[in-house]
């Protein structure tokens, strides 16, 4: 698992890169953390290169989704690949976060 | 104290040193003292030879002044032939030395003037006698006293030792002294003779070592001083001096140079050296010593030399590994406490180090150690009762769970659960109640402690939502409420509930964003059930779930999964998938009982991940309608 995160314009983005599974989802969980205070909300995460996440994974995502929204602010997530896609599907968290 | 000890091979190397250095100590004094002995032996032999030169001049002086003085008296009486034997008969009996007195009247042409008859007079035991050699005597006389040299140099000259034609017993030698007129023209020769015994005896007196030799060497044919017991030695020596080149060596030596000589001759066991020096009228004297006996102390001082420093290398050996052992006791001693310590006793006492050295150094580092281990198993031993308490506890828990789920399945159900873990978030549940059929499975994000929590509370209020006999749709909904009363921290349940009418197969569900269901139609292709996602548990309160419907075929085989199915992964970190799911269920047939279907999948996932850990909970429910 690799992340970039970058700020610009008031606006965060990250990048992911790998699998998010049981051997690093705390230390996913660790990295957003961060993102899920301060002045400025708005994230956009790219997942053009996530080519899998456990549903712990999907519960970092919630709480990141539901952090921004307590701030007002707007999540989105482009490029999914569709294995990941139906992923969100299925559960339901495609009704819940922006999937661009 | 074993043979491979430190003090040992330690005492080895020093002895092994000290030999080294002994021997190049021993060579060197071997060397030096050979040329050292061999050096003082030639010079001491060289003043022997000196001396016995003056000794054996001293009568040949003496012989020769008194010929002079005879060859004096003699000359005015040349005419009175009674006056010439009487001088000549005096002096024999007169002298010690001079035991033949002779006169020969010589011719201008050199040859014996036959006119004027020889004087002969000698000494024996008995007296004066007169002697009156004849011809053939005379002939061979003249060739013993050397005339021809005689009449080419006019110099007085010794003879080689001969025996008299007379009666005299032993060897004597003659001193020729020419008496030479005013043409330089030799007219007669006075002749004393010498007994040779004195100076024999000399000779054979001289004897600084062992088989030493000593010769005197009046002409090459000319030897005295060997012994025939010697004459073995000599040619040992290869200096017979008798023809050989070494006799002209010599004579060429001397020539040249008037003081003593010193040559090697011989080789290996029987070399030697010679000195050799001329006497005042040309006669050699050499002494010849074999090394073997010039070196024989120094030979005796060497081995009482190696005996001792054997000796001493012994008591060297035995010294060093008793102080080496004494040194390096504390080494033993704490290789002993280190065994006891790896046999688990840390209070292993330790040896008392008095010395302020390595050993001390090392014996703090071992305390260091001892105490830094017993703290480290005392640490050790807290972490693992710890563990051991909360894997006791695990125990209990995971059967606490197990126990929730119920196992007393109707006929057309089987369900199977393996936690990734001790505990895990997957659960399942049913109940039959009349014709109706309630099934529900479902899926704690997470798993271990957090997911077995939630799991717990999802499948208490699943069991009391169904036995409300609400429709699909408010079951969902009331566990969703019910479920985020008690999240606070973000964990949502996929989670797929149905009611199936077992006398129509009427399937009313609704799907929490589980996984579909796989549907095997008695006799047909199986495939997913297509149901509305909805969201999944707990992630928004008071969401309107949509509840779906579907009618059923008899035979029609329902199964049902959670993602730790179709996500086990092998090795490789492939995916079991939805393809091999479908191909699985795909060889279940009709007659198949729902228990066999469960283990049949729950193989087929086993053996792809061949043994790879299990990352996720897997549960397996199947319905055999």
């Amino acid at each position: 698992m690799d992340i970039k995160i970058t700020q610009q314009e008031n606006k965060t983005f990250v990048v992911l890169n790998g699998k998010i599974d049981t051997s690093n989802a705390d230390q996913f969980q660790q990295d957003m953390t961060p993102l899920m205070e301060g002045e400025n909300p708005d994230i956009e995460i790219d997942c053009t290169d996530m080519s899998y996440t456990s549903s712990q994974g999907l519960r970092i995502f919630l709480m990141l989704q539901k952090s921004v929204m307590a701030r007002g602010g707007k999540m989105v997530m482009r490029n999914m690949n569709p294995q990941v896609k139906e992923v969100f599907d299925i559960t339901g968290f495609s009704n819940i976060i922006t999937i661009l | 104290m074993s043979r491979h000890s430190f003090s040992n091979s330690l005492s080895w190397r020093i002895i092994g040193i000290v030999s080294a250095i002994f021997f190049v100590v021993m060579v060197v004094i071997a060397i030096v003292s050979h040329n050292i002995i061999a050096d003082e032996a030639t010079r001491s032999t060289q003043h022997i030879l000196h001396g016995t030169i003056s000794e054996l001049e001293k009568p040949l002086t003496t012989v020769e002044i008194s010929t002079q003085a005879v060859a004096s008296f003699m000359t005015p009486m040349l005419s009175q032939p009674e006056m010439l034997q009487m001088i000549a008969s005096r002096t024999v009996e007169m002298s010690e030395l001079i035991n033949g007195c002779a006169l020969l009247f010589v011719c201008p042409d050199g040859s014996i003037d036959t006119l004027r008859p020889a004087i002969f007079n000698y000494g024996d035991k008995d007296g004066i006698h007169q002697f009156h050699p004849n011809n053939q005597q005379l002939q061979q006389l003249c060739t013993i006293w050397n005339l021809q040299q005689l009449q080419e140099t006019k110099m007085a000259s010794w003879t080689a030792p001969y025996i008299p034609f007379d009666t005299r017993a032993s060897r004597v030698v003659s001193y020729c002294y020419p008496l030479v007129d005013s043409m330089l023209n030799i007219y007669a020769i006075v002749i004393s003779d010498m007994v040779i015994d004195q100076i024999e005896s000399t000779v054979e007196g001289i004897r600084p070592y062992d088989n030493s030799i000593a010769t005197l060497i009046f002409n090459k044919d000319n030897i005295i001083g060997i012994k025939s017991s010697d004459s073995d030695l000599i040619n040992r020596f290869k200096c017979s001096f008798t023809g050989n080149s070494a006799f002209e060596d010599m004579v060429e030596d001397l020539r040249s140079n008037k003081d003593s000589i010193r040559r090697r001759v011989g080789k290996g066991r029987d070399l030697a050296f010679v000195v050799y020096a001329p006497l005042h009228n040309g006669w050699k004297l050499s002494i010849t010593c074999p090394y073997r006996e010039v070196l024989r102390r120094s030979s005796q001082m060497h081995v009482a030399l190696i005996i001792i420093g054997l000796v001493g290398l012994v008591i060297i050996f035995f010294v060093c590994r008793r102080v080496i052992r004494r040194m390096t006791r504390p080494i033993t001693e704490l290789s002993v406490s280190a065994l006891n310590m790896a046999k688990g006793n840390f209070k292993a006492e330790l040896p008392e180090i008095t010395t302020q050295d390595e050993m001390l150094r090392l014996h703090d580092s071992f305390i260091y150690m001892q105490n830094s281990i017993a703290d480290y198993i005392d640490q050790l031993k807290t972490t693992t009762s710890a563990n051991e308490r909360m894997e006791s506890e695990l125990n209990v828990a995971r059967n606490i769970q197990m126990g929730m789920l119920r196992t007393d399945f109707p006929p057309q159900l089987y369900a199977l659960l393996n936690p990734a873990k001790e505990v895990g978030g997957d659960l399942y549940d049913f109940t039959l109640k009349g014709d109706q059929l309630y099934f529900a499975i479902g899926d704690v994000s997470g798993k271990g402690v957090p997911a077995a929590l939630m799991m717990a509370i999802t499948r208490a209020a699943v069991r009391f939502v169904e036995s409300l006999g609400l429709p699909m749709s408010e079951t969902l909904s009331r566990v969703n409420n019910s479920f985020i009363d008690t999240n606070s921290t973000n964990m949502f349940v996929t989670l797929f509930v149905g009611r199936i009418n077992l006398k129509t197969l009427h399937m009313d569900f609704c799907n929490a964003g589980h996984n579909p269901l796989v549907i095997l139609p008695p006799d047909g292709e199986p495939y997913f059930l297509k149901a509305k996602a909805n969201l999944a548990i707990g992630l928004i309160e008071d969401f309107a779930y949509e509840a779906e419907s579907i009618d059923l075929t008899p035979g029609t085989r329902i199964i049902a999964y959670t993602d730790g199915v179709n996500e086990a992964e092998n090795a490789s970190e492939e995916f079991y998938g939805n393809d091999r799911l479908l191909e699985t269920i795909r060889q279940m047939n009709r007659d198949m009982t729902s228990e066999t279907a469960v283990n049949l999948l729950f193989d087929s996932v086993k053996t792809f991940a061949d043994g790879n850990p299990q990352n996720d909970d897997v549960t397996l429910m199947s319905i055999q309608l």
